[in-house]
């Protein structure tokens, strides 16, 4: 996160001048980007909704207020929305065995090929059997290295519902990856 | 990135060492694995569309829009509040105008009024009206009384082309009072009186006029059916393979779900006004008419006795093919109550025609015979935005087959079981 301080300087000049806007995007894209991508792990839906994302914290901006979030949490909610809205727009993308939705980012991206190994490939898998709010948890605090308070404030849950999240989510993390049953919903 | 700790307080919630190690593992696994990066250019051209849009005019404009349906809201009250007090006190409001009226003549005829300047004089040598009040004020009322009585309705051109000519065809002053008494009920009435700035006390007699009882639409006045002559055959369709590779896929599952969007700029208690800019906009994007900055939309508001009723033109700037005029019918309350589309010549004759819904035009996708890679593959295409265009499609008339140029909806939607690969879908949109 940036230096709360000189963020807060950024967030202000972008919300009396939407056009100082760019700063904050350079900063969270990445951020914003690995998180949705995870959610979704399809390429193109991640790109329609990081663009809605920042579109709707630009539009948003000057509503943001340092009284209760971070910014960062902020955005992220704001990412969690979205992909909680495209998941209520379509059937839950089901797995199958071509692989298909695994190997999109690669054809897009010729330099995650390399980093694409067959353990991250099951890893993914075995995370989109868990629940949404498991996944945004973990994902959360051990991707994008948010706090528990944070997490809490991002999934409007008290942190130790958090907690609780964080430790089934690992716990049938753990069982999928020993078991590799990855297709069924826990 | 900050160094990583491991949770402790997770650790309470092991039952032992070893379960706290296991998930300690699992979470290094997660912690290890490399973040996904977007692609470069991706993230050049989001950034520019972004900082494109923040320093256009609508950014800005954002934060005004709640104060401005604020204002809108107050005046679509005030509008629909002053019509039900008209509604109920026709009477009181037809003897209010008449009581002003004579008042205003007793005032003239008693000379309390000085009379003015020959009218024609006034008018050509100091059209700014707002010197010699009293004067004016005459000379004012009698304009607007000869708006009322001789001129039909006009386009608002001509209207004030008469007025920079002169006022020669005003009555004399000495005629004036007597015709000021008129019944209001036998004034003809402009169609329009508000738009008259000159003319602040007479329009209020035209409130009297009763409320229409139901709606006049503009696509009524031309409205236009189309008599399509044999069976329309939809083409299949391919998906992700060629025709020579293809085999009939039956797993395929279709739906249509227009987004629902639900504009930022406002709360989540907040409802746009009926009739607004703003409602139209919601509408035609809550329907999958997905409505993009520089699209042409009207949006004409009437009240009758049924309650609101809005009559939306709506054309989007850019369209894959060509894109018509489609033009919703709704009313308050109701929602939508049909569609149709402007013709202005290239399939049929110029006029409205009926259109289906779009999930009604949705349902023929039913009886499309799709093709793909594999018999045993399972598609899934949801549907989610829409565009009126033209399309061809195969008549079949007595064993003859024939090309026919329609209005036809193009859905756009993505496959969601495999690569979320796009697909248009081409469905007649014609009521027939």
């Amino acid at each position: 996160m940036l230096i709360d301080k000189k963020e807060q300087e950024i967030i202000s000049r972008a919300q009396d001048n939407p056009g100082s806007f760019a700063p904050l995007y350079d900063y969270y894209f990445p951020k914003i980007y690995n998180y949705i991508y995870h959610r979704v792990q399809n390429t193109q839906l991640a790109e329609d909704l990081v663009s809605e994302t920042f579109y709707k914290a630009l539009a948003n901006i000057k509503k943001f207020k340092w009284q209760d979030r971070s910014f960062a949490c902020w955005l992220y909610t704001i990412a969690r929305n979205q992909v909680i809205d495209q998941f209520r727009r379509q059937e839950p993308l089901l797995l199958d065995d071509t692989k298909d939705d695994l190997a999109a980012p690669a054809d897009d991206n010729p330099e995650e090929k390399v980093l694409y190994d067959v353990t991250k490939e099951e890893l993914l898998k075995a995370i989109k059997t868990l629940s949404a709010d498991q996944q945004d948890a973990l994902l959360l605090r051990f991707q994008e290295d948010l706090k528990i308070k944070e997490i809490a404030l991002v999934l409007n849950k008290n942190e130790g519902a958090i907690k609780a999240l964080l430790f089934r989510g690992l716990k049938n993390l753990r069982k999928k990856l020993e078991g590799g049953d990855y297709n069924e919903a826990v | 990135m900050r160094p990583y700790e491991w949770d402790k307080s997770i650790e309470e919630l092991c039952s032992s060492k070893e379960e706290a190690q296991e998930l300690k593992e699992v979470a290094s696994l997660l912690r290890s694995m490399p973040g996904v990066r977007a692609s470069s250019s991706f993230q050049a051209e989001l950034k520019a569309r972004l900082m494109e849009k923040a320093l256009s005019e609508d950014m800005y404009a954002l934060e005004g829009n709640k104060k401005e349906n604020k204002v809108l809201h107050l005046m679509n009250i005030g509008y629909r509040y002053g019509g039900k007090i008209l509604k109920a006190r026709p009477l009181f409001t037809a003897v209010a105008a008449v009581f002003v009226i004579l008042m205003m003549a007793v005032f003239y005829s008693q000379g309390r009024v000085e009379p003015p300047a020959p009218p024609q004089i006034a008018s050509s040598e100091n059209p700014a009206k707002s010197e010699s009040a009293p004067e004016m004020l005459v000379e004012q009322f009698a304009e607007s009384g000869k708006e009322e009585r001789n001129i039909p309705p006009a386009e608002p051109g001509q209207q004030e082309s008469e007025d920079s000519h002169g006022t020669g065809n005003i009555a004399p002053p000495g005629d004036t009072p007597p015709e000021k008494t008129t019944p209001p009920e036998e004034t003809p009435i402009k169609e329009n009186p508000d738009e008259d700035p000159t003319g602040p006390a007479v329009p209020e007699v035209t409130e009297t006029q009763p409320l229409k009882s139901d709606p006049e639409f503009e696509a009524w006045k031309n409205r236009q059916n189309f008599v399509v002559a044999g069976q329309i055959n939809l083409p299949p369709v391919y998906y992700g393979v060629e025709r020579d590779a293809a085999l009939p896929a039956k797993r395929v599952n279709c739906s249509w779900t227009p987004w629902k969007t639900t504009p930022v700029s406002k709360g989540p208690g907040d409802t746009v006004v009926f009739g607004t800019e703003d409602w139209a906009e919601e509408t035609l994007s809550n329907n999958g008419f997905i409505f993009s900055d520089g699209d042409y939309l009207e949006c004409n508001l009437q009240e009758t006795q049924k309650g609101l009723f809005a009559e939306v033109f709506y054309r989007p700037q850019k369209s894959a093919g060509k894109a018509l005029t489609l033009v919703l019918h709704c009313q308050e309350g109701a929602g939508i109550l049909s569609y149709y589309y402007k013709e202005e010549g290239e399939a049929a004759q110029p006029g409205y025609y009926p259109l289906l819904t779009p999930s009604e035009a949705f349902k023929q996708a039913d009886t499309l015979q799709w093709y793909a890679s594999s018999p045993r593959l399972d598609l899934s295409f949801q549907f989610q935005e829409v565009i009126l265009t033209y399309n061809d499609f195969l008549l079949v008339e007595n064993g003859r087959q024939d090309t026919v140029r329609l209005p036809a909806y193009c859905f756009l939607g993505r496959e969601m079981n495999h690569n979320g690969g796009q697909l248009k879908l081409f469905l007649p949109a014609v009521k027939r």
